[in-house]
């Protein structure tokens, strides 16, 4: 099987010739460490990157994006990891991109505003960077975005090279995707209106939250139409981020109210267009988004952060029909081998015996796993599946 | 009374308009801010922290409801400082550095606002050294520290070796919470409290508080 053939075998619940070999992706610092620790080092990192910034494994369909992320090569080259997620590069996102202006510089921050229309401020001895306002607050905003930056504008919105890209998309051997960051009717709308200001649009702008997701909605289907009209994709990404440790940002009726009817609508037009499997990202406790997401078409969820308290072995018994991919506690690769394997052994043999289950850790490998640590993790994970799925050709 | 349990109603429903008018029409039938604060603002906070706890309460409604609270303090506040009434405590807050999340902060500093607690908020990315700068400066009960990442929740630890370094450790509680957190993350980082969220955080303190200083609460 080639990676993509492994990918739709095990996303129809049927066995695969082997473990998919996926993981999310890392920080920055946790490649610097096994840099250090033993990983060879080929293509390295590319760029300056601060300790705190993602590279995406081979799962992480962030791995392209309107936000721009690198991607891990030698982590990948090391394990013969499966070749990654491929994402259509639509823009699928504010066009034209706003001017960046820099509106004050001072010894310590530069505060500007982002392509995205989004005020920022980076201080010059930190990782860290603060959203300081954001484009839309209200009905006028909204009207103005719409009319000046969601324009579909195809041509620019698809690479140079689409009619070369199409045509190796339709050879594939890889699972590829469409959507992705922006594509959702929570986490999209944050990255409008900012945290705070979309929370409390729910009561107090109710009307607004719902043309919002009415417009996006509709503008994805028109964007997306032609495209798949070349291109089928395997799965079509959604990134939300909308669980914090202690359970959803929005309540259920909410989710059902101002976000499901939408997911339908899109969900839906997809589906006539052959695309079979819809993969929603969000990280937290997101408990209670599972059944509205199911009834909104959703067939597979990831990455079930272990800290919040999910536990996809329990996850699993209640909803036996979703896919599930990632759920491996990353605190416990950065404990010990007895660690990691209670973690393995716990979760790996049921879930693969089950079907429709891609082992990864439950989000980026943070920089306190060893490289021992990880090297262990893969070994065994690969040996336990071959345990499950019978076969030694899984290494 | 009445009006007290109305100004409760209305923060629990985050109606924060209505709530300025009871609160305003209490004060001018001679209820006694403090009256007001502890008969009607604060349970108004423990029954959302309860709700909250229980995932009844959603952030937009606490966030609806803290904002009403808000409104209902900025009514107060010039009654405590006419009378000489003080907070019951004082916090400094802040997200540790390398983290800039702040909805988990920003609902912190509210629900301790709410529970008759002055909040220095320091913002997110907070250093160390800004952590003690501001416990040298305004002589906080408690700190309060918020991370969101795996990779920000040793700047707790180290803020907390900075405290004792500058021989503030002691005069200080210091509370932490966030997603990677726990009970023995917080214990073997020398805090004092672990926090499962704000409501819980913010009650913790209040009762300590009132432990530690019975006069606060008359």
């Amino acid at each position: 099987m080639n990676a993509r053939e492994r990918y739709l075998s095990i996303m129809d619940f049927e066995k695969p010739d082997r473990l998919m070999k996926w993981e999310f992706g890392y920080w920055a610092d946790t490649l610097r460490r096994w840099y250090a620790e033993g990983l060879p080092e080929q293509a390295g990192l590319s760029g300056p990157l601060s300790w705190g910034q993602p590279v995406a494994g081979p799962a992480g369909y962030w791995g392209w994006g309107p936000i721009w992320t690198p991607r891990d090569q030698d982590v990948q080259a090391y394990f013969h990891f499966d070749h990654g997620l491929v994402n259509i590069p639509v823009e699928n996102w504010i066009l034209p991109k706003f001017e960046k202006v820099t509106l004050s510089e001072e010894d310590n921050a530069v505060v500007f505003i982002d392509p995205n229309g989004v005020t920022t401020r980076i201080k010059k001895d930190s990782p860290a960077t603060t959203w300081l306002a954001w484009p839309v607050k209200n009905r006028d905003d909204w009207e103005r975005m719409k009319a000046e930056r969601f324009q579909l504008r195809l041509r620019d919105r698809l690479p140079v090279d689409w009619e070369a890209q199409v045509e190796a998309f339709n050879k594939r051997d890889y699972p590829l995707s469409m959507g992705g960051a922006n594509v959702s009717f929570f986490g999209s709308l944050r990255e409008l209106l900012g945290d705070v200001n979309h929370l409390m649009a729910y009561y107090d702008q109710p009307e607004l939250i719902h043309d919002m997701c009415d417009f996006l909605c509709n503008f994805w289907i028109e964007l997306f139409e032609p495209v798949l009209q070349r291109v089928k994709p395997d799965v079509l990404e959604i990134f939300e981020d909308m669980a914090f440790k202690n359970g959803p940002m929005i309540s259920p009726a909410m989710v059902r109210e101002f976000m499901v009817p939408y997911y339908r609508r899109l969900i839906g037009f997809v589906r006539d267009h052959g695309v079979r499997h819809i993969a929603v990202d969000t990280d937290g406790d997101c408990m209670k988004l599972i059944e509205p997401f199911i009834e909104a078409g959703v067939t597979a969820m990831y990455p079930w952060e272990v800290q919040a308290g999910m536990n996809i072995v329990e996850i699993r018994k209640a909803y036996p029909k979703l896919r599930m991919l990632g759920g491996l506690d990353k605190r416990a690769l950065a404990q010990s081998q007895e660690a990691i394997e209670r973690e393995l052994q716990s979760k790996i043999p049921v879930m693969l015996e089950q079907g429709g289950y891609i082992p990864y850790a439950d989000h980026l490998i943070p920089p306190d796993v060893s490289w021992a640590n990880y090297q262990y993790y893969r070994r065994r994970l690969v040996e336990i599946s071959e345990q499950v799925y019978g076969t030694s050709r899984a290494g | 009374m009445a009006i007290l349990d109305e100004i409760n109603a209305c923060v629990f429903a985050g109606d924060s308009v209505t709530v300025r008018e009871m609160v305003e029409r209490a004060l001018s039938e001679n209820v006694p801010a403090e009256a007001i604060l502890a008969g009607a603002l604060i349970p108004a906070m423990d029954q959302m922290g309860t709700e909250f706890e229980a995932g009844l309460m959603f952030l937009p409604d606490m966030l609806r409801s803290a904002r009403a609270m808000g409104q209902a303090m900025a009514v107060l506040e010039p009654h405590f400082r006419n009378a000489g009434v003080p907070y019951l405590g004082k916090v400094v807050l802040g997200t540790v550095a390398g983290d800039v999340h702040d909805i988990g902060k920003n609902l912190a500093a509210m629900m301790f606002n709410g529970a008759g607690l002055e909040v220095i908020d320091l913002g997110t990315d907070v250093a160390p050294q800004e952590f003690v700068a501001a416990v040298a400066k305004h002589h906080p009960d408690i700190v309060a520290m918020s991370a969101l990442l795996t990779t920000t929740m040793p700047m707790m630890k180290k803020t907390i070796e900075e405290l004792r370094t500058a021989g503030l450790r002691r005069d200080v509680r210091v509370i932490v919470g966030g997603a990677p957190i726990t009970e023995a993350y917080a214990s073997g980082i020398g805090a004092d409290w672990y926090a499962r969220d704000a409501a819980a955080g913010a009650r913790l303190c209040r009762d300590w508080i009132l432990a530690m200083k019975p006069m606060a609460a008359k």
